[in-house]
């Protein structure tokens, strides 16, 4: 059983002029952290709305745990954190989780005990009395996330969650999603910040204009580039410039490192040995990697 | 507060007498009867208790309307529904809590203040006339009508003030000129007469509604044709509405 699974899920508006999603197909496994990355209006948004009923499929299947997207219960072990929230002003904190955990089919001895834990994971208990409309945007994402953790749900829906969070309170996120992901849970993350799901998510599937156009593992769209970053001490730049011209490799000069293409190791360790012979000193080697933005940056243009 | 104010305010003491009962409210004897041609102290109550009921009418009708108004607005602005819909209830259960909660919500403004009176005022007399509680129930009637039109306005504008104000409109003063063109036949012979009897028997009728609570608390028969035309429209504005809640993408 997978923790979400969709067949050719669709939905269109305006009787098929505005297509929002098209055969939208994906199996995803349980503990998993996954990223559904694109740009805006590609239907992303659209895709978790989808599986938590707030629309309606055009067309297609969605299945939570197994459970039909189309029955409620498919959304009992569901967290969901959404992109534009709107908390209630009038309650605090405490009042609001307590409200929505009993939605959510918490019992009220439970709820007594986990919100306390929740708003001190999410750095909020020493605010948990005051009203959410003095809340700044960071302080209701945060609070947000913790709305989505109060039925200890087994799938964890994120639309944007560190939207509007400083780098400190980035980071407490990361590190909250992945302490649940240690417990096992899946949580699925529809976000911009690409070096966030960089770090933090297995697998990425990237949407553009409705439609999924390439999905794998996090390593896969991280491919090396074929270049190495050779940095040596001061003074030696020429030096490194002279090897690499004499292996007629081809690179980019910089201050005291170089760019160079180095297609395979059998000739990085040539150009170490003849660097070493002529005893320069080299300060690093880094192998140079596409990172995640590249490839977003080159797949959707 | 009104329940207490209206312990001091009514003043009425009732005293029997050899032929009849006395009946003074404020200091001032409205009634001796067998002395005069007075009323009974029956009818006395039942004119203190219609203009009780009548008043709980149009004040508690005031005041939940602009109370609910925001019940169905509030749940279909974007960032709120995403956030209830996402829980595991089905469309028909979030629509009902919330209709029914403004529903309970109306019922206990009424029937506390209601209730509140009947007892003093039956203690006073010392007859319970249980015709003035039940009124309660026709005012929840109309309630329920104005409430299913306002909720079907909400739906279709997802704004609680202009779907208020509307209301107000339609029951306050469209109604009533509706019902008064009708009965003048004022356009007996226009192509819109069909159409004005068609309306003044759709919407709620307030001039005969506040007649038919006088007349039921006063226990006089009273026609159900005031009702049978506004709670079917209430009642297709409900379907209608939870049809659009149903169907609606978020």
């Amino acid at each position: 059983m997978y923790a979400i699974e969709s067949r050719a899920l669709t939905k269109h508006y305006s009787g098929g002029s505005i297509k929002a999603l098209t055969g939208f197909d994906l199996e995803l496994e349980k503990g998993m952290i996954f990223s559904l990355l694109g740009p805006n209006g590609a239907g992303k948004t659209t895709f978790i709305k989808l599986l938590l009923s707030i629309i309606k499929p055009t067309s297609g299947q969605g299945y939570i745990l197994g459970n039909d997207i189309k029955d409620p219960s498919a959304r009992e072990r569901t967290g969901y954190l959404s992109e534009n929230h709107r908390l209630p002003g009038y309650l605090n904190a405490e009042q609001f989780l307590y409200y929505y955990g009993r939605m959510s089919g918490v019992p009220g001895y439970d709820l007594r005990k986990k919100i306390p834990e929740l708003l001190k994971k999410v750095k909020l208990d020493d605010k948990k009395k005051l009203k959410l409309k003095k809340y700044s945007k960071g302080m209701l994402q945060r609070l947000g996330t913790a709305h989505a953790l109060i039925n200890d749900p087994e799938i964890i829906f994120l639309d944007e969650p560190t939207d509007g969070i400083d780098p400190i309170g980035r980071i407490e996120i990361r590190e909250v999603l992945l302490e649940l992901k240690d417990q096992g849970k899946t949580i699925f993350i529809n976000s911009h910040l690409l070096s966030e799901v960089e770090r933090l998510s297995d697998q990425i599937a990237i949407l553009k204009d409705g439609k999924m156009i390439k999905k794998g593992k996090t390593s896969d769209f991280l491919q090396s580039t074929g270049k190495y970053r050779l940095t040596v001490a001061s003074g030696a730049e020429r030096k490194l410039f002279s090897i690499l011209n004499e292996k007629k490799i081809v690179f980019s000069e910089k201050n005291n490192f170089a760019e160079a293409d180095i297609s395979n190791s059998m000739l990085l360790n040539e150009v170490i040995d003849l660097i070493r012979h002529k005893n320069i000193e080299i300060l690093g080697i880094e192998e140079l990697r596409s990172t995640l933005e590249d490839f977003f940056i080159k797949i959707i243009r | 507060m009104f329940c207490i104010s209206l312990i001091f305010v009514l003043n009425i003491k009732v005293a029997g007498i050899d032929s009849g009962v006395i009946v003074n409210i404020f200091g001032n004897v409205v009634n001796e009867s067998g002395k005069t041609n007075g009323m009974s102290a029956e009818k006395i109550l039942g004119y203190i208790q219609s203009g009780i009921a009548i008043a709980i009418f149009f004040v508690s009708l005031f005041i939940s309307l602009f109370t609910v108004s925001g019940v169905f607005p509030d749940l279909l602005k974007k960032g709120s529904i995403d956030l209830i819909i996402s829980k595991p209830h089905s469309r028909y259960s979030i629509f009902a809590q919330r209709y029914s909660g403004a529903l309970i919500t109306t019922a206990f403004v009424i029937f506390y203040i209601l209730i509140f009176s009947w007892v003093v005022l039956s203690m006073k007399f010392d007859i319970w006339n249980l015709r003035f509680l039940y009124s309660g129930v026709i005012v929840l009637f109309f309630f329920y009508n104005i409430f299913s039109i306002m909720t079907l306005l909400s739906m279709l504008l997802k704004n609680g003030v202009i779907s208020l104000l509307l209301t107000y409109f339609m029951v306050f003063i469209l109604s009533p000129i509706i019902a008064a063109i009708d009965r003048f036949a004022a356009l007996e012979d226009s192509f819109y007469s069909p159409l004005v009897s068609f309306l003044n028997f759709c919407l709620p009728k307030i001039s005969e509604t506040v007649v038919g609570i006088s007349d039921f608390v006063m226990d006089k028969d009273i026609s159900l044709y005031i009702f049978s035309g506004p709670i079917l429209t209430g009642t297709i504005a409900l379907i209608v509405s939870v049809y659009i809640f149903k169907r609606s993408d978020f």
